[in-house]
């Protein structure tokens, strides 16, 4: 038996300075390596398989021939995480997938008028894939930055310093467009929870 | 305990960020993490809050998008390797051809110039620049301009603004500027100073919001 050789998982900056020369192997493992977060993402934003594959393909195709230009200010995760939910924000517009729901009912909610949000056993009861509607059609309802920002902290896991990295801009920011997609989601989903 | 501290609350996305661990591993924020803790205590609609958050990202867990099938990845690698694949050299034959409409298109410009040049008096051409020309903005210093979004805006003083300011002054901290959808008005009594000061409420509980002044009003004689 011959002795085992060590196995070198080359870290992101190396694949970077590798890609950047060229290096197809390098450009194809970044792409392994960061596919399934982007295309989580992009789902998440467009509410569909195959508008979320266009989305990771076109935001590949943008962050690999741009590779150059990448100035290291942030990670190469961050940089194409931002790339990601800008095309795919692109895309839903282009493609006015914004779909009719009505939640007139909002209007005259008040906070303190309401039940606690969905419980578990009607959570239990409901379909994974009716959640994932659910969800899908109370993130339509929010501002595409309010969006944005909530995808890429609750799908992404990034912590509140890098999404401002990420979208350009400061931790209060962050914090508030955090807060208030929270809130706007809550009020979303007890209106549904109060229709069931 | 003094009463500046029984009076405390932390702002609702502080609440937030302390929900998601924003708060956690960071010594110079423990006493504010300990704070808000102790705050908590005696404060059960707050604790109810914090349950729905954790309620709404178990809920999002739970939906976590499924993996796309199987060959979908391939196809887009190839895509990935057919878009940053180096195109094709054009035919010698096309090249060829641009080299001599270039060649022909340069001699005529070449004998234009000599044409002209030679018709103009010498002394009517302007001196050749020795050295350099200077940048146009040299002598200008460079201001950085900030956008919208890298501002907070972290205390308002009552004479600062002409715009209506909500809440009691000065304010401290970051301030929120909700949008539409995220306030009710409950009632608008005109004020001796600026005579239209809106009492917001948001989430039951009142919070500074500067308000633009509308064009509307600027208008009313």
């Amino acid at each position: 038996m011959t002795a085992g050789t060590d196995l070198v998982i080359p870290d992101d900056d190396e694949l970077l300075a590798s890609a950047m020369r060229g290096d197809r192997h390098a450009q194809d493992e970044l792409f392994r390596r960061y596919r399934l977060v982007a295309y989580r993402v992009a789902y998440r934003l467009l509410g569909n398989e195959a508008d979320a594959l266009d989305a990771v393909q076109e935001a590949f195709v943008k962050a690999l021939t741009h590779l150059p230009g990448f100035q290291g200010r942030s990670t190469f995760k961050t940089w194409l995480l931002r790339v990601v939910s800008n095309a795919s924000l692109d895309l839903g517009r282009q493609r006015g997938r914004r779909e009719a729901l009505s939640f007139d009912a909002m209007g005259v909610l008040h906070r303190e008028d309401v039940e606690p949000l969905v419980d578990d056993t009607q959570g239990r009861n409901l379909e994974r894939e009716d959640l994932r509607r659910l969800l899908r059609h109370a993130l339509d309802q929010l501002p595409p930055a309010q969006r944005q920002t909530f995808v890429l902290h609750a799908e992404a896991g990034l912590s509140y310093r890098e999404v401002a990295g990420t979208l350009n801009i400061s931790i209060g920011t962050v914090m508030s467009r955090l807060y208030y997609a929270r809130q706007k989601l809550r009020l979303i989903l007890e209106v549904w929870a109060r229709n069931e | 305990m003094t009463d500046r501290d029984d009076d405390w609350s932390p702002d609702p996305p502080l609440l937030s960020a302390y929900a998601d661990g924003e708060l956690c591993g960071r010594p110079e924020l423990d006493a504010l993490r300990l704070r808000i803790e102790a705050w908590l205590g005696s404060h059960p609609e707050a604790r109810a809050e914090l349950a729905d958050y954790r309620q709404l990202h178990e809920l999002w867990k739970q939906t976590t998008p499924p993996d796309p099938a199987g060959p979908a990845w391939a196809t887009i690698e190839a895509r990935l390797h057919a878009a940053s694949a180096p195109r094709p050299r054009k035919r010698l034959a096309v090249g060829h051809a641009v080299a001599g409409i270039l060649a022909t298109a340069a001699s005529i410009a070449l004998l234009l110039w000599w044409s002209i040049g030679s018709r103009t008096p010498p002394q009517d051409l302007e001196p050749p620049a020795k050295g350099p020309a200077p940048a146009p903005f040299a002598d200008v210093e460079v201001l950085p301009v900030a956008t919208a979004s890298e501002i907070t805006i972290l205390r308002v003083e009552g004479a600062d603004t002409s715009t209506v300011v909500v809440g009691i002054l000065p304010l401290h901290g970051p301030l929120l500027l909700a949008g539409p959808g995220d306030v009710v008005l409950n009632s608008v009594q005109p004020d001796a100073r600026d005579q239209m000061v809106p009492h917001v409420r948001i989430g039951g509980s009142e919070r500074p919001m500067i308000w633009a002044p509308l064009l509307a009003e600027s208008k009313v004689p």
